[in-house]
């Protein structure tokens, strides 16, 4: 016995067993979609179904009037495959597809294949030919404001691809023959697996039934894995933003740091002066290598990590879709050779700081025949700024007169007051460096430009120390101590009042040397 | 397989010819160009003739009515339209003259041997 079904083919009613009937619809569909894309495709289909009807009628008569399978293959066989049909010009077209791609309408669908949550972002990516990515990201970034409805409300209402039909059709893609062809397979494929999944559930739902108390227990503790899992993801996302922001800050800054050297700061004497990064680099490195290395090994040790920190941020957010295969171990690599050269160079540099040595210079001071106080002065000529704002050290390009850059240095010197042993007045220029060993400490101290002159009762100090022309920077300092004998009264100017010792010392105010103490002396205006 | 192949071509070149001759002789619906063309071998499967005779109504050579059958629903009748007519005239004398240029082509080639 079998079942069968009445069908109306072009207004004639059929008997057909419940195979043929499943063949012969699968049959007409595939013609649909076929044709469905061609112009007057329809009307192709009507014809064909109308001659379906006309060979059935042929084949029934008193002795027969049921349609078996046998029947439909038969038809199948007779009138052909929809892609056996094909016409010239058909084929032509179908050699050039992506002219008619845009036949195929697309359709907004979640994409279950390519989703972090629900798809919509996947979708959304496939619906307008982009990476979803980006709506993703906008998503995250709304993500405090309307970004969660919104999600809930894309996710409600833009339906699921459940079939592969509607997949493809979610991606603009043509649905031929063998697109269906994979759909069926697929579906078939779905079956088992909704089976197995159902045989599975009825079990489950059994073993429930037999241990009932069991049920709610489940369910709470299903409930809390999901929370679980959904806070987790969500810290992950928040975390990969930190990420991403502090590494794109740090980033920028550092590359901001190493390529825009140059701040336009201070003018000295009618020179503009800027501050260099790359003046510092090329005067602290020891010589052999060359500062490019330096630049490129710390922007590759200190960049690598930030770029890696903004990449597992964005796998954080974006999942395991960020491709991510040769980066780490090429950038290990990368940063290793980086590290080494770097460290390497940083070694030699650190060793010329190993030993330290000072030299001093004496300079008679002639004290004042008259009742005059000394008085110590900063020539700052020019300067627009306070001596006190510019750094202890200052590494900087300068324009030279001829035109073109010079790195340059400069350094400030410390000023102190001390009573004299004896009863002359000098000044004693304390010159320190380091180096790999004292001797070259010592020769590198001794190269340290620094002087002051004296005219009358006026003690003048250079404000700068200077170092020769591409001499490196070793921690190169200059102290002036100044030695005055008892009863010597000073002054010293509103300069190296903000760079003297001891603090005290104040402009407005005339000093003594009394029992080798330094003495304010209160009426300054006799 | 490669006889198949250039002879399935040599037939689809021709069918054009062949469905406006049949539908020339008088008006006819689709059932009888196909027994035509089966009897002539020109087609391998029907469902070639569909889309082909979608395409030369739409093409403005044919034109269909409706008529009732004794046995059955009602069916569609093709004839020529005036330029189906021009168009069949035109690649009947092309088809003569391709004829009698192949047949010579060959026959030479014959006598040559």
């Amino acid at each position: 016995m079998k079942k069968s079904f009445n069908i109306n083919i072009n207004g004639i009613i059929f008997h057909i067993d419940e195979d043929a009937y499943e063949k012969l619809h699968a049959y007409l569909e595939r013609l649909k979609s076929h044709f469905s894309q061609q112009e007057g495709g329809g009307e192709v289909v009507n014809d064909i179904e109308a001659r379906i009807a006309e060979l059935l009628r042929e084949k029934m008569d008193e002795n027969k009037q049921v349609v078996t399978i046998e029947d439909i293959n038969e038809i199948i066989r007779k009138l052909g495959e929809p892609a056996e049909m094909m016409d010239e010009e058909e084929q032509e077209q179908e050699e050039k597809p992506p002219r008619f791609d845009f036949d195929q309408p697309k359709r907004l669908y979640r994409d279950p294949d390519n989703k972090i949550i629900g798809g919509v972002g996947g979708g959304m990516g496939a619906y307008f030919n982009t990476d979803p990515i980006w709506f993703r990201l906008l998503f995250v970034l709304s993500f405090f404001v309307v970004g969660p409805l919104a999600y809930i409300i894309f996710w409600i209402a833009i339906p699921k691809a459940r079939t592969t039909a509607e997949k493809l059709e979610m991606k603009g893609k043509k649905v031929n023959i063998d697109n269906i062809e994979q759909s069926v397979k697929e579906e078939f494929r779905d079956i088992g697996e909704n089976f197995e999944k159902y045989t599975a559930k009825a079990k489950d739902s059994y073993n429930k039934n037999k241990e009932g108390y069991k049920d709610t227990t489940d369910r709470v503790l299903d409930g809390l894995y999901r929370i679980l899992v959904f806070t987790a993801k969500l810290v992950g996302v928040l975390l990969g933003i930190l990420f991403i922001i502090t590494g794109l800050s740090f980033l920028a800054s550092f590359l901001g740091f190493v390529f825009l050297p140059d701040i336009p700061m201070i003018f000295t004497g009618g020179y503009p002066v800027h501050f260099s990064v790359n003046a510092f680099l090329d005067m602290l490195f020891s010589g052999g290598l060359d500062t490019t290395f330096i630049v490129l090994g710390l922007l590759i040790g200190i960049g690598l990590p930030l770029i890696g920190l903004i990449v597992l941020g964005l796998r954080l957010i974006f999942g395991p879709r960020i491709k991510t295969h040769y980066f780490g171990p090429t950038a290990l690599i990368v940063w290793i050779v980086a590290i080494l050269v770097t460290g390497l160079s940083i070694g030699f540099t650190l060793n010329d700081f190993r030993y330290e040595e000072t030299v001093e210079d004496k300079i008679s001071v002639n004290l004042p025949e008259k009742e005059e106080p000394l008085e110590f002065s900063i020539d700052m000529k020019d300067h627009k700024h306070e001596y006190h704002d510019f750094n202890e050290y200052m590494f900087y390009r300068m324009n030279e007169p001829g035109g073109g850059l010079r790195n340059d240095f400069r350094g400030r010197p410390g000023v102190g007051f001390y009573p004299s042993e004896d009863s002359t007045a000098y000044v004693v220029i304390r010159s320190k460096s380091h180096g790999a060993n004292l001797l070259k400490a010592k020769n590198r101290a001794e190269k340290i430009s620094y002087g002051l002159k004296q005219s009358g009762n006026r003690v003048i100090l250079d404000p700068w120390f200077y170092l020769p022309k591409g001499e490196k920077f070793r921690m190169q300092h200059v102290y002036v101590k100044i030695y005055l004998p008892e009863n010597t009264r000073f002054k010293v100017d509103e300069n190296i009042e903000e760079v003297v010792y001891p603090w005290f010392l104040d402009d407005d105010e005339m000093f003594i040397i009394k029992d080798e103490e330094i003495e304010k002396i209160e009426a300054i205006s006799d | 397989m490669k006889a198949e192949k250039t002879k399935a071509q040599m037939r689809k070149g021709v069918l054009e010819l062949c469905i406006l001759s049949i539908i020339g002789e008088q008006d006819v619906y689709a059932s009888d160009i196909i027994r035509n063309l089966k009897s002539a071998d020109l087609i391998v499967v029907e469902g070639t003739l569909y889309p082909l005779l979608t395409r030369l109504k739409n093409s403005g050579l044919l034109e269909y009515h409706w008529q009732e059958s004794k046995s059955g629903p009602p069916r569609k009748y093709y004839r020529l339209t005036e330029e189906g007519e021009k168009m069949l005239e035109t690649l009947k004398e092309d088809w003569y003259n391709l004829q009698r240029q192949v047949n010579q082509l060959l026959e030479s080639k014959q006598e040559n041997q």
